[in-house]
């Protein structure tokens, strides 16, 4: 019988940074996603490494997690991060009272932040309006969600741990009151199996109120949707937020070439929504146009949503979505419901996401009796690129193709230059927008230095193939026929799999309503609408 | 498609022509062919419309196959079949015929293109069509491009040349013994026309068919570059880069069109005008009542009445002598799209260069 | 940034641009319009910089934004990214140099005898180094160009003209602006001589430079279109530089700012204010004409300015002259593109489509407006090429 000793289910930044801890610690563990790491919360957010100049007021302690974790964060993961530092941005017409409580509450927090006079802020950020009273700069930064958990979850393999995607988990059995192990089911080969256990740590995010139900076990979740919006070129060249209480799309943060602005706040039973409602972009727009007088007219390239797990203790009711803690809650179930070896780790956000992930671990270890110390603060998660690797690569590599992938690649980049050295097809660049090639395509393929890909969204996930201007357009076609020649698919196999990635690209971008983007997937339907059929 | 097709019906009928264009729209991203589903075959036009253009592609030197009744399959690089009424000669001649054996040649180094791909979707679709056709693929090692990756445009640059042509087909012929129909990525050329290609097929000795790529397309790009010499040659004024940004109206007519021409607008005066902007062009216009100005609402679907005028969104005439064609019309459907585009044009064109009524 | 009207939102990736570019047509390696311009703006504007050598290939032509279904200013961005671009050695002499064809002009116009054997060969050139030595340099002529004589009551009752003659008739060609003047005041017109210096685009990959350009121009021509005369120009891109370019250089400065509209909206190409009179039924056509056949090339800069193309429907409506549209593309000379040593080959190679369409046409005699349009005719084949106001001239005057 397959048997480990801790089963971690959910692929995001969570369960990820949990089963790289658990590895550190010399744990073996198992990680079941049903879909693609980051499929879910952790793909769909917004990206914001917060200061936690956000919560300085009306929450000091998630203040104080956020810029303690926020420091550890620019040490730990370099390579996922770009830190373009961001503002907060007071207006006319909003509450004057609160610029002195956001002051006090960041000092207190141990924020650092400078007051920006408005030409400073012009210079920094032309498009934002002229309209501005106070500004203040905080360090804000953006994290790539995708890099980071990916990294996570590669320093865990590393490290003897496995990770199993595209598997659900069907029934987690227990006996006694005492979890057994779980079933599984491999969704892309059909295979079933068994996989006992000591403890099964529930990471599933807005799923977790499911994951729990199968042990019998209720656990409150609201699942909050929140919609974002991407544009197609940085609109600025850091963070900015408004410089009022937390609300509707008062944030726009430049990730790569693209800026993201968001979100909204909309209580769904669907954990899995993704979707955003008509008219609610305009609604979005309309209230980031304040900031952005111009925003109307830069071009969007798709639009969607995530589902933030808001935790709700049993005592409480629930409330509307802004009011409800975003701090996380780590449940013992043994304690709170009896039944031994299941662990829920619940709410909290991505900034956080590696103390969460030590706090779990050190009750798993409590549990386990294993006494190790926790290292993810200090143990740098990828390392980044050499430079003499750098160098290297501009023989073979145009462009932006060099910075781009020197990034994404970090100290993995050598890998990618032998690729091109045994065979200069291996320089070809597929996806033009975001610069990549078909050796990296081919490593992410192969799973040597991710989990491996299986679609052409997975490659995206993990090479931003697809996710700029052209979404997918050409480069989906390109990578499909890649895909084909590295010998992974056959010819029917690779014609499904390039309808599917377009079909969900062509889904986000007929979310748009209005502009440039229509045209884009008009172009998109006219060269595929009858091939594909 | 539809402003070409305007341009050359109204210079048949004997007007001036200017013909003001921001690119190539949705045909040079294509391979241009035409079908006719889901379209009234009963349109008195539409049989016109088509007799025209067939014998205008054959005066430009890129000469289109097929006709108005027939329904034929033309394979694709994405290795499936598409049913057209008629296709640029170097498509059409690509047509599976039962008991065929093609082969599908392919460049080492070329993007995007697959040719053992293509081949084993086109031998599954075919099957499925339950024609008897063979696919095989075959990769070729060129030695004249300079660097490891490159375009069907990259290829069509080098083989622009003649000699290089020649020099290709010599290259194919050995490997074509067992094949008796030669399908390739569109990439012979931006400039090949009909006798040319025949040249290469004499030379290969065997028939041609081109499968057009993702864009650049190559033979979009050419029908659309072909088309423009040709209409410069018949006299048509041909402005690039600057669109019309917006029309003088007055009086329930139109007296110019304004260009946004560096420096100073430029005013171009006409009896008629037509707008065929398409669906992928950018395109902002300004209709100006005399100093009233409204801005024209690209976002929704333009609509035109029996006599090709087009209408304000209160489903009113622009003005008498404003007329639509093309695909920024309401109806529009990606699968006949170059087959509505030939019909309005053509309608647009008649009605404006021959006064009020049309003649099909 | 949203601001910007070079539209980077604008792109579909439908690499239109690409079909059209002339160095892509002879370099497949070069990574074209798209990856210069649209593709690579995006990444620029984290900050992050790229060692853009390829951009220094780009003759910027401006084919790629003409051609854009969606008016991304392609070539604009890819000029940009030259400006920000760091040089060094010997291209930075040779760059500087050429940035400033005025600051040559002088010199050898100064000691025009004496230089005019030495520019002759562009091989006395080479200690500046980086420049071909296939090539050599046109002449400097040693007289300046004078604007019309005439008296005080004349100068109110005729239309004022004021001639921005541009480096080359300034200080290679003054007979060319001699016969321009001379057609302009056959046609009615009073001719005065734009006091100012190199128009600028040859030093677009030197900001600094090419803003400076532009503010003694502006300024040197203020006067005269203040007072309501036309700009005219015989070079397609100097006329084009005044009219797109100008106006985007000082958006912090109200007073150029305006002043630059002005002028650009007062400029004409010589053509231009042909095809007026023409239309006009102002402009006595020279009848008679012996059966000459011209071939007609169509410089890059005229057609960005979107102005059609005049002198080739003035000299169509001669009657007896046979004008062939070449229509062979760019001629890849690109002012001091060509010259440059590392892109000699390019150039010549860009310019044989249109070599063999005039060599296959057997003109009497290859018109065209560019002057460096020109210089690469007369190298690349065996024909003379001259403006069409040269033809013109010449036509009446038999």
């Amino acid at each position: 019988m397959e048997r480990t000793q801790v089963v971690v289910i959910g692929g995001g930044c969570t369960g990820t940074g949990i089963l790289r801890d658990l590895a550190l610690r010399g744990i073996p563990v198992i990680l079941f996603e049903k879909r693609d790491l980051a499929y879910g919360t952790t793909g769909r957010c917004h990206g914001l490494l917060h200061s936690g100049a956000r919560y300085s007021v009306r929450d000091i302690d998630a203040a104080r997690e956020c810029i303690e974790e926020n420091a550890i964060l620019k040490q730990i993961a370099a390579c996922c991060i770009e830190d373009n530092g961001g503002m907060f941005v007071h207006l006319k017409e909003d509450d004057e009272d609160y610029i002195k409580q956001f002051v006090k509450g960041c000092k207190n927090a141990g924020i650092e932040t400078q007051e920006l006079s408005p030409r400073e802020v012009h210079e920094r950020e032309p498009n934002v309006t002229t309209k501005i009273t106070r500004a203040y700069s905080v360090p804000d930064a953006y994290i790539d969600v995708f890099q980071l958990t990916a990294a996570n979850a590669q320093d865990a393999v590393n490290l003897g741990a496995t990770v199993k995607t595209y598997t659900e988990i069907t029934k987690i059995a227990v006996k006694n009151q005492i979890v057994q192990g779980v079933h599984y089911l491999d969704t892309l080969t059909g295979e079933e199996g068994y996989l006992a256990c000591d403890i099964v740590i529930n990471a599933a995010g807005p799923w977790g109120a499911l994951v729990a139900a199968q042990v019998g076990v209720e656990v409150n979740i609201v699942c909050n949707r929140g919609g974002l919006v991407v544009f197609n070129k940085r609109i600025t060249n850091g963070a900015v937020n408004k410089l009022k209480i937390p609300g509707d799309c008062d944030l726009i943060l430049p990730g790569g070439p693209v800026s993201i602005l968001g979100t909204t706040s909309i209580n769904v039973s669907d954990p899995g929504a993704t979707d955003v409602n008509p008219g609610e972009i305009e609604y979005m727009l309309d209230q980031a146009s304040a900031m952005f007088p111009e925003i109307n007219k830069a071009r969007i390239i798709r639009a969607y949503s995530g589902v933030r797990p808001l935790y709700i203790p049993k005592t409480t009711s629930a409330g509307e979505g802004r009011e409800i803690s975003r701090n996380f809650v780590l449940i013992d179930h043994q304690e709170e419901d009896g039944v031994a070896g299941f662990v829920s780790i619940l709410g909290g956000k991505l900034t956080i996401y590696r103390l969460m992930a030590q706090v779990t671990t050190d009750l798993v270890c409590h549990k386990l009796g294993v006494n190790e110390e926790c290292t993810t603060h200090e143990r740098i998660l990828k390392g980044v690129a050499a430079k003499s690797s750098l160098e290297e690569a501009r023989k073979f590599l145009p462009l932006p193709a060099v910075e781009k992938v020197g990034h994404r690649l970090g100290n993995n980049l050598p890998l990618l230059l032998e690729k091109i050295k045994k065979d200069p097809l291996q320089a070809e660049i597929l996806c033009e927008c975001e610069f990549v090639t078909r050796a990296e395509l081919e490593l992410v393929m192969e799973g040597v230095i991710t989990v491996p890909a299986h679609t052409i969204s997975d490659i995206g996930r993990r090479t931003r193939l697809g996710l700029g201007t052209c979404q997918g357009n050409f480069c989906g076609y390109k990578a499909m026929v890649a895909v084909y020649e590295k010998g992974i698919w056959q010819g029917e196999q690779a014609r499904a799999q390039l309808s599917n990635f377009l079909r969900d690209r062509w889904k986000g971008q007929a979310m748009v309503p209005h502009g440039k983007q229509n045209q884009q997937l008009a172009l998109s339907y006219q060269l595929y609408g009858e091939t594909l059929k | 498609m539809a402003g070409i097709m305007a341009t050359a019906v109204s210079i048949k009928r004997g007007a001036k022509v200017t013909l003001v264009t921001n690119g190539p729209g949705t045909l040079a991203m294509s391979g241009g062919s035409i079908s006719v589903q889901g379209m009234d075959l009963k349109h008195p036009c539409l049989k016109k419309a088509m007799g025209f253009f067939t014998d205008m592609m054959s005066a430009a030197g890129c000469e289109y196959k097929g006709e108005l009744g027939q329904r034929q399959l033309v394979p694709n690089a994405m290795g499936s079949f598409q049913e057209v009424s008629m296709a640029p000669a170097s498509i059409w001649s690509g047509r599976p015929v039962n008991g065929g054996k093609v082969m599908v040649l392919g460049l080492r180094g070329l993007s995007g293109f697959n040719a053992n791909l293509t081949a084993e979707l086109l031998t599954l679709s075919a099957g499925r069509l339950n024609l008897q056709v063979e696919y095989t693929g075959k990769i070729m090692d060129v030695p004249w491009m300079q660097t490891p990756s490159f375009s069907t445009l990259d290829v069509a640059n080098h083989l622009e040349d003649q000699q290089n042509r020649d020099e290709f087909a010599v290259m194919i012929k050995p490997l074509l013994e067992d094949y008796n129909l030669l399908l390739m990525p569109a990439m012979l050329g931006l400039q090949t026309g009909s006798t040319e290609f025949v040249r290469f097929e004499e030379k290969v000795g065997s028939s041609v068919g081109e499968l057009y790529t993702v864009p650049p397309s190559v033979v979009g790009v050419r029908i659309f570059q072909c088309l423009l010499k040709y209409l410069q040659k018949s006299g048509a004024d041909i402005n690039f880069g600057y669109p019309i940004q917006s029309l003088q109206l007055q009086a329930g007519r139109c007296t110019a069109a304004i260009m946004d021409t560096p420096g100073r607008k430029r005013v171009i005066k006409a009896d008629n005008f037509i707008l065929a902007t398409g669906r992928i062009n950018q395109f902002d216009l300004v209709l100006n009542y005399e100093g009233k100005v409204t801005e024209w609402d690209h976002e929704e679907e333009a609509a035109v009445n029996e006599q090709r005028q087009l209408l304000n969104r209160d489903k009113l005439s622009v003005a008498a002598n404003v007329y639509g064609a093309g695909s920024f019309l309401e109806g529009f459907n990606y699968r006949n799209g170059n087959a509505q585009a030939i019909l309005t044009g053509y309608q647009a064109g008649m009605i404006a260069a021959g006064g009020e009524k049309i003649e099909c | 940034m949203l601001k910007d009207k070079l539209n980077i939102d604008g792109c579909l990736k439908c690499s239109y641009c690409n079909t059209v570019c002339p160095v892509l047509k002879v370099r497949p390696d070069y990574p074209g319009p798209k990856k210069l311009g649209s593709d690579i703006e995006r990444f620029r504007r984290e900050g992050l910089s790229f060692g853009e050598d390829w951009v220094d290939y780009c003759l910027g032509c401006g084919q790629c934004s003409l051609v854009c279904p969606n008016q991304v200013g392609v070539s604009e961005y890819i000029a940009e990214a030259k400006a920000h671009q760091e040089k060094n050695g010997i291209k930075k002499i040779r760059d500087y140099v050429f940035a400033r064809p005025a600051l040559l002009g002088k010199m050898s116009t100064m000691t025009a005898p004496v230089s005019n054997s030495v520019f002759k060969m562009a091989t006395a050139l080479m200690p500046i180094g980086g420049i071909t030595s296939h090539r050599t340099f046109p002449s400097y002529a040693s007289k300046a160009l004078r604007g019309s004589v005439v008296s005080k009551q004349e100068t109110d009752q005729r239309k004022q003209i004021l001639l921005f003659p541009g480096c080359f008739i300034k200080y290679n060609d003054p007979s060319l602006g001699e016969t321009a003047i001379k057609i302009l005041e056959r046609a009615g017109y009073l001719v005065e001589i734009a006091q100012t210096g190199c128009c600028g685009l040859p030093a677009i990959a030197d900001k600094k430079e090419s803003l400076t350009d532009a503010k003694n121009n502006l300024l040197a021509m203020e006067d005269s279109v203040t007072r309501g005369s036309r700009v005219v120009t015989l070079c397609t891109s100097c006329g084009y530089t005044l009219k797109s370019k100008y106006t985007k250089l000082f958006p912090d400065n109200d007073r150029l700012g305006k002043l630059a509209d002005m002028i650009a909206s007062n400029t004409y190409d010589l053509g231009e204010l042909m095809v007026e009179l023409l239309e006009e039924g102002k402009l006595k056509l020279p009848m008679n004409t012996p059966p000459l056949k011209l071939a007609y090339h169509t410089p890059c800069h005229l057609k960005a300015q979107g102005i059609g193309r005049p002198w080739f429907k003035v000299l169509k409506s001669i009657p007896g002259l046979e004008v062939v549209d070449l229509d062979a593309g760019c001629c890849g000379m690109s002012g001091t593109y060509g010259f440059r040593q590392e892109k000699y080959d390019i150039s010549m190679k860009i310019g044989e489509n249109l070599f063999k369409a005039i060599n296959e046409n057997i003109p009497n005699q290859v018109v065209t407006e560019c002057a460096t349009c020109r210089m690469q005719i007369e190298h690349g084949t065996k024909f003379k090429a001259l403006h069409p106001v040269e033809v013109f001239a010449q036509i009446l005057s038999r």
